[in-house]
């Protein structure tokens, strides 16, 4: 009997020593690894992945920081609007609003997070495309991926560029996602030509028209490429662009508030669009949800009032005069070098209940009709 | 000479022996008595012998004897487990009555110390023996709770809330990631917070403090193991308990808030600070005259000066199409103002009720309990019930011993809606809501609280006109949100084995098991009077569950040879866990009833669910313990053990962790012998490693991609209401990841004095951990995927404990007095090879406060330094300068550095400096207990010393942060007129400045609370015998009945954000609106059958 307990136990010990190798093996549950995506649909999912970002929504909670509209540092920097609301919320706003900001300021961080998110999936598409181990895909469909990808990365350092001027440019070759230091480069490089050379390559590369229409195509290369040259003041080298799409692309203008409706999205003058998207499975973050504060300052304002931010300035009213000739009031002074629209404001509905009526006086200096 | 002295020690004893056997020849005579405990009660089982022989008796049930001595000078020698024995002349007396003192310092008590048990006395290591009995005196759900102020070394946060979590933090904090204990109750390791154990089940808790007591739990040990043993069954005559208290529960202070008119005047004064003209109306609710004479609004919504207009009608339908427009949940204004802080807290019920049984044979014995526990919160319809069964057996036939620990357990908590320590719970919303808000419309609420309204969810009035700020009515979420309880279901115990193989060879196998489910169906109905309303109702449903598996074995051999007293041990143990848990969503419920609230009532249109990866690791170790000791003098203990994880890759996947620690019991020296008022001294030292492998991810040695509808989906089709899922990189993988060492060096005294009357206990220590295991921050240049955990760093941990206490008695006046004492200084030695690199908690509306960084503190507190209100404009204009905010009347920030390190007359992100620290200086227990005949009176305090408090509050109390509430200081300490020596700046609506991170925000944390006052009565066993109980006590008990604190906001007992999860210590001591403590007045019931 008591052999035989001393067997046992010894048989217990060392069936417990044995099998601890495969004990200890644990696969990750509820995610995939680089094996499973090397595919054509992974690919795909992965590219899906880059232009994700492109509503600036989804690189952490940095969705006020980074959201497409740039109202922070666009709109309410420039005097279009104003941040609104109290003095109190979302205090680093007025900060920029005021340009006292401090270099600890989330804003700036949640922007440069989002950038360089955009821009590391879009090396993670690249080199997933060029992988050897992606078997089911041809030549040009790589090809395909690659430009789509270096699109979405130029737009992601123009969005950089347009900020702090002085980046550091991050291809496929600088990103290696086993050592997440691979970034650390430096910013002692202007990164006009890095952008320029993605958009150029997309252009080359990709088609006409594409069956989605969120997708990149040539045109939208090609503007995107004009439009970094005319940043640049290479005025010679965007024109014949531009012109190449007004006369080939097949757009036409559409009426001018078609480009901000809901209902005519993606129209005939549409070259490239954010594509938002709401009811659509996920919690709401697709819709664009970094503009989520902006809102009458009111609990009982036409559809949802809320948190009262960015709210339109008279600035902004005023910036729609013209001159006699139709041209904008900017840089209107003889000199051309000041603008003068707003010496006189434009009278406006503020204040004038909507089912009210309103006639615009177009004696007012600066109206013409 | 030494020697010589021991020698003749020895010849001494030698001689007084023979003589005492020279006397035993005299003539037999019968002696009888009783042993009795201080209040009178008969001592069963207690061992009565003559002194020098083997002669001897036991008392009966009724602690009665009898014995027969020869004559002369015998001397009975009385010995019972938990008493201090006594030796007592028979003298002539035929009958002797002994009354036993119990032993406090418990020497000979054995307690558990991981896989095998150790003679108290004989502990080299860093253990601290937590009185059961006294923890438990103290009504709460979980022991973690009751640990506060009881063990030196250990530090103890509450979150206050009725089964809330606690932080339980042994000997500082060794590491930036997760600090929690590893607890074992009856050898089944868990962590968290103890919720499954009624605290009334447990038998002793020790803490093992140091490396060479807890290193036989390796892996798991670096901070620190808590040994609980649950109680179990003695032989003899069933004995059948009830225990009860119940008890009410009242808030302590709240904040010093305006009134209606106090804020009018607060928001007028503001706007004329902003440089508005004198008679502006600040908002819709308040009208100035240009005198400044002030008229408030009669109706909030509408906003109605005078009376209300006939064509409005009420609604409580938040879909009304003429909502807002002449259909309203009429609210009027409550001139006077409401005091949102009392109407959210009340007057709590709290009970607790349990029946057990212990007994058994030699052959059998069981422990057998039932219990029920139930708390309701102070914050309205919060609470937490739990009902409990638990059974212990144990069997033996021949060499075998078989048994089984098993609790069961049932829960249901309502906790406090959106979370403890957040700006969206009640808490915060009664501070900032403003006080022209009445609690309920002009229909009085639901009827269930005394209103009209035809809906029991409506009736609430809120800040839906207006300017009346964001802050929703705390109170009708609290009702809303009272039928969402968390159900949990625990299961948690062990079955073992153990076999006597041979004389002195023992073999033990325990397999262990935890489960742990919870659900949780919340249901979130539209609020009509929110200002940022609920459009539409929904239901989350979450469920989860845990489980864990712990088999282990072992060889115990324990051998006496001559003076040399060895016990090994060996063994094994695998442990396998595994965790899942999936939610989902639907909205626009037709009913809110609570009959309704099912997934399937709900529209399938905005449905979501959820349902993440599971998380399941693995551990397999070996370990083996050598104790030794030579004739009680020297003592010496050597543990190693090894461990393999599933957390790291195979390269680095195993640890050894080895410690050894040593003793000698100097009052063994014959020398020391001499000295009577010595009874035992012992001093111990110890090294050892112990490892920490608790990185919160499991997978971190992984690089993985995920999809997520929210954050890589995107409509690339066009279509505006679906996705195409995508992938991106989730998480950058560590493969080198390895195990966080701790090694600590401890070095002990313990003694006991004066007749034992007088025990001390102190250690002190120093513990550094190396290859931390922490995420580092990189740079943002390479996109969100998590970062991965790398051993880098180290932290220090040094301090001393120190525990003191004393018993005696005066006549009939028995006394006790212990307290102890807790200090560490905690050090970031290295974070890694940049000593600028920091890591920084989490971001509030304000930037991080938190900075872990080398050379500081773990979680300091980073910020500006504010140098009071600048007095007038001469001041002002000495001062450094801030563009656009620096005049009279505003903070004086200090210009502390710039870019090159040297202040450079502007204030920005360079002036930011340590500005506080988060750890006390020391911490501190008291406990004095008196008695007197059947009486016992008890006090415990507990204390915190020199430790800072960052008191967020402030953000929203103090400074313009949204249209709500303030501070009565923003009012009448801020700066007025020149020359004024402002607590506050001067009152401006524009003011975004000043609220800054910054020295203003830092408290004293100090506080002393008087946590238990309770007086026992028990009943006299005379009475007992007639009315046929073997014991019976009453009791009244006042708790936290006084808190001595400089600390302004409701409490000083600051937890971290959550505890028990992973990564909180990087952001602690911040009071983000805290549950406060209860002061609660009990009375209680013990009765044995």
């Amino acid at each position: 009997m008591k052999k035989l307990i001393i067997f046992a136990l010894v048989a217990t010990v060392g069936i417990n020593f044995s099998c601890s190798e495969s004990f200890l093996e644990v696969e990750p549950q509820g995610a995939a690894s680089l094996t499973s995506l090397s595919n054509k649909s992974g690919v795909n999912a992965t590219l899906i992945g880059a232009y994700s970002l492109l509503d600036g929504v989804g690189a952490g909670n940095t969705g006020r920081q980074s959201t497409i509209s740039n109202y922070v540092f666009g709109g309410i920097t420039s005097g279009d609007a104003v941040k609104g609301t109290d003095a109190g919320d979302q205090p680093e706003q007025s900060f920029i609003e005021q340009f006292t900001w401090f270099a600890e300021n989330t804003y700036f961080n949640g922007k440069w997070q989002h950038t360089y998110d955009g821009i590391a999936r879009a090396n993670e598409a690249i080199l997933l495309s060029r992988s050897a181990e992606v078997k089911d895909m041809t030549a040009a469909e790589k090809t395909q991926v690659e430009a789509e990808a270096r699109f979405l990365r130029g737009h992601y350092h123009f969005e950089g560029k347009k900020m702090w001027n002085m980046i550091p440019y991050v291809d496929e070759k600088t990103y290696n996602r086993e050592d997440p230091n691979s970034t650390k480069v430096a910013n002692d490089k202007d990164i006009w030509p890095n952008i320029e050379a993605d958009f150029d390559f997309a252009m080359k590369n990709l088609p006409a028209t594409q069956s989605q229409k969120g997708r990149a195509t040539k045109w939208a290369a090609m503007a995107y490429l004009a439009k970094a040259y005319m940043f640049q003041r290479k005025f010679s080298l965007a024109k014949p662009l531009l012109e190449d799409i007004l006369n080939n692309s097949g757009k036409k203008l559409v009426d001018y508030h078609d480009n901000y409706r809901n209902t005519t999205n993606n129209n005939a003058e549409s070259i490239f669009e954010v594509q938002f998207s709401v009811n659509d499975g996920s919690t709401g973050n697709n819709g664009n949800a970094g503009d989520n504060l902006n809102w009458p300052y009111s609990a009982t304002a036409p559809g949802r009032g809320c948190c009262g931010f960015y709210q339109p300035s008279q600035n902004l009213v005023n910036a729609f005069k013209t001159t006699a000739e139709g041209l904008p009031m900017i840089g209107s002074d003889k000199a051309g070098l000041k603008d003068t629209y707003n010496e006189v404001d434009l009278p406006n509905d503020q204040g004038v209940i909507a089912s009210a009526a309103f006639t615009l006086d177009v004696s007012a200096p600066g109206i013409q009709d | 000479m030494k020697n010589n002295f021991y020698v003749s020690r020895v010849v001494f004893l030698l001689a007084l022996m023979l003589t005492m056997s020279l006397v035993a020849f005299g003539q037999d005579r019968k002696v009888s008595g009783t042993v009795s405990d201080a209040k009178g009660g008969g001592i069963p089982g207690v061992s009565v012998v003559i002194k020098g022989t083997t002669t001897g008796t036991t008392t009966d049930v009724n602690g009665a004897f009898s014995v027969n001595v020869k004559s002369g000078n015998a001397e009975l020698v009385i010995t019972s487990v938990g008493y201090v024995s006594q030796s007592i002349a028979v003298g002539n007396r035929s009958s002797i009555a002994i009354t036993l003192v119990e032993d406090v310092s418990q020497l000979s008590e054995v307690v558990v110390t991981g896989y095998t048990s150790q003679r108290k006395k004989d502990i080299t290591g860093a253990v601290a023996v937590v009185s059961a009995k006294e923890l438990t005196a103290l009504p709460a759900a979980s022991v973690t709770q009751m640990l506060q102020g009881r063990a030196s070394g250990v530090t103890v946060g509450n979150d206050n809330s009725p089964g809330g979590g606690t932080m339980v933090r042994v000997r500082g904090f060794g590491s930036t990631n997760n600090n929690s204990p590893l607890y074992v109750i009856d050898g089944v390791p868990t962590q968290g917070t103890l919720n499954q154990i009624n605290p009334n089940d447990i038998e002793s808790m020790q803490v093992l403090k140091d490396a060479s007591a807890a290193s036989i739990y390796g892996a798991r040990a670096a901070n620190g193991v808590v040994i609980i043993t649950t109680k179990r069954g003695g032989e003899g005559e069933p004995k059948i308990n009830f225990d009860m208290y119940t008890g009410t529960q009242q808030i302590g202070k709240t904040l010093n808030l305006m009134n209606t008119k106090e804020l009018g005047q607060y928001y007028y004064e503001s706007q004329i600070g902003a440089g508005k003209a004198p008679g502006t109306s600040p908002s819709a609710q308040y009208r100035f005259g240009a005198d400044g004479s002030q008229t408030i609004a009669d109706y909030i919504y509408p906003n109605i000066y005078g009376a209300l207009p006939s064509n409005i009608t009420y609604t409580n339908d938040i879909a009304d199409p003429n909502l807002g427009k002449t259909a309203f949940n009429i609210t009027k204004a409550n001139k006077e103002g409401t005091d949102w802080q009392r109407e959210i807290f009340g007057s709590a019920r709290i009970s607790s009720y349990q029946l057990g049984a212990t007994g058994g044979s030699k052959n059998g014995k069981y422990a057998i309990s039932g219990s029920y526990f139930d708390q309701e919160g102070i914050l309205k319809y919060t609470g937490y019930k739990r009902y409990s069964v638990r059974a212990n057996t144990e069997f033996k036939k021949g060499a075998i011993t078989f048994g089984e620990n098993v609790t069961v357990a049932y829960e249901e908590r309502i906790g406090i809606p959106s979370g403890n320590n957040s700006e969206s719970n009640p808490i915060m919303f009664a501070v900032r809501i403003q006080p022209i808000i009445p609690v309920f419309d002009i229909t009085g609420g639901p009827k269930a609280l005394g209103g009209s309204n035809l809906s029991d969810l409506n009736g609430f009035a809120g800040p839906r006109g207006p300017n009346l700020g964001n802050a929703p009515n705390p109170l009708a979420r609290q009702w809303r949100e009272k039928d969402n309880p968390i159900t949990s279901t625990r299961i948690f115990g062990n079955v073992f084995a153990e076999v006597e193989i041979m004389k002195d060879l023992k073999a033990r196998t325990s397999l262990g098991f935890e489960y742990n489910n919870y659900n949780q169906s919340a249901f979130f109905n539209r609020d009509i009077e929110a200002a940022e309303a609920r459009n539409t109702n929904s239901l989350t449903v979450s469920n989860s569950y845990d489980k864990a598996i712990t088999w282990y074995n072992t060889l115990n051999y324990a051998k006496k040879l001559g003076d040399h007293d060895i016990n090994l041990l060996v063994g094994t143990e695998s442990v396998s866990t595994y965790g899942f848990g999936f939610s989902a969503q639907r909205s626009t419920f037709a009913f809110d009833d609570p009959s309704y609230r099912y997934l399937n009532m709900g529209s399938a249109a905005g449905l979501t669910n959820a349902g993440s990866g599971a998380t399941i690791t693995a551990l397999f170790s070996q370990f083996g313990k050598l104790n030794y000791s030579y004739k009680d003098f020297l003592l010496a203990d050597f543990t190693l053990r090894r461990d393999g994880s599933s957390r790291f890759s195979p390269a680095y996947r195993y640890g050894v962790f080895p410690a050894f620690s040593v003793g000698a019991r100097l009052s063994e020296l014959a020398f020391m012998k001499e000295l009577t008022f010595l009874n035992d001294l012992k001093v111990r030292g110890g090294w050892g490693k112990t490892g920490n492998q608790l990185i919160p991810n499991v997978y971190n040695a992984y690089t993985l991609f995920t999809p997520d509808p929210n954050n890589n989906a995107y409509d690339i089709g066009g279509a505006g209401n679906a996705i195409t899922s995508g992938f991106d990189i989730a998480q950058f993988g560590n493969p080198n990841g390895r195990w966080e060492t701790n090694t600590s060096t401890n070095i002990g005294l313990d003694a006991s004095l004066l007749n034992n009357k007088l025990d001390i206990a102190f250690d002190w220590y120093t513990r550094t951990t190396s290859d931390m295991l922490t995420q580092v921050p990189i740079p943002r240049s390479s996109g969100t995927a998590s970062i991965p955990y790398v051993n880098i760093g180290e932290v220090n941990n040094t301090g001393i404990d120190l525990n003191v206490s004393y018993r005696d008695q005066i006549g009939q006046l028995r006394y006790a007095i212990s307290g102890q004492i807790s200090q560490y200084t905690n050090n970031v030695v290295k974070l890694n090879d940049d000593p600028k690199a920091s890591i920084f908690g989490f971001t509030t509306r304000l930037p991080a406060i938190s900075l872990t960084r080398a050379g500081l503190p773990i979680a300091s507190f980073f910020g500006y330094v504010v140098e009071g209100v600048l007095k007038n404009d001469a001041e002002a204009a000495a001062a450094t300068q801030i563009p656009g905010y620096t005049r009279a009347g505003v903070f004086k920030f200090k210009d502390i550095s710039g870019p090159d390190g040297v202040p450079d007359g502007k204030i920005n992100a360079s002036d930011r400096t340590v500005i506080g620290n988060p750890h006390p200086d020391f911490t501190y227990g008291l406990n004095l207990n008196l008695g007197y005949k059947n009486w016992d009176f008890t006090v415990f305090a507990q204390g915190v010393q020199g430790n800072e408090i960052f008191n967020y509050l402030k953000y929203w109390t103090d400074f313009n942060t949204f249209q709500g509430n303030r501070s009565t200081d923003m009012l009448y300490n801020s700066w007025k007129k020149q020359g004024d020596d402002a607590q506050l700046p001067r009152l401006n609506a524009n003011d975004t400045f000043s609220q800054q991170i910054s020295t203003y925000f830092v408290e004293d944390g100090s506080y002393m609370r008087i946590k238990n006052v309770q007086l026992t009565y028990s009943v006299p066993t005379s009475v007992l015998k007639k009315i046929k109980l073997s014991s019976m006590q009453i009791y009244v008990q006042g708790q936290n009945l006084l808190t001595l604190t400089k600390y302004k906001g409701l409490d000083p007992d600051i937890n971290i954000r959550n505890s028990g999860a992973d990564n909180q210590d990087i952001h602690m001591g911040i009071d983000e609106g805290a549950f406060p403590v209860a002061k609660s007045y009990n009375i209680g019931l013990r009765v044995g059958f």
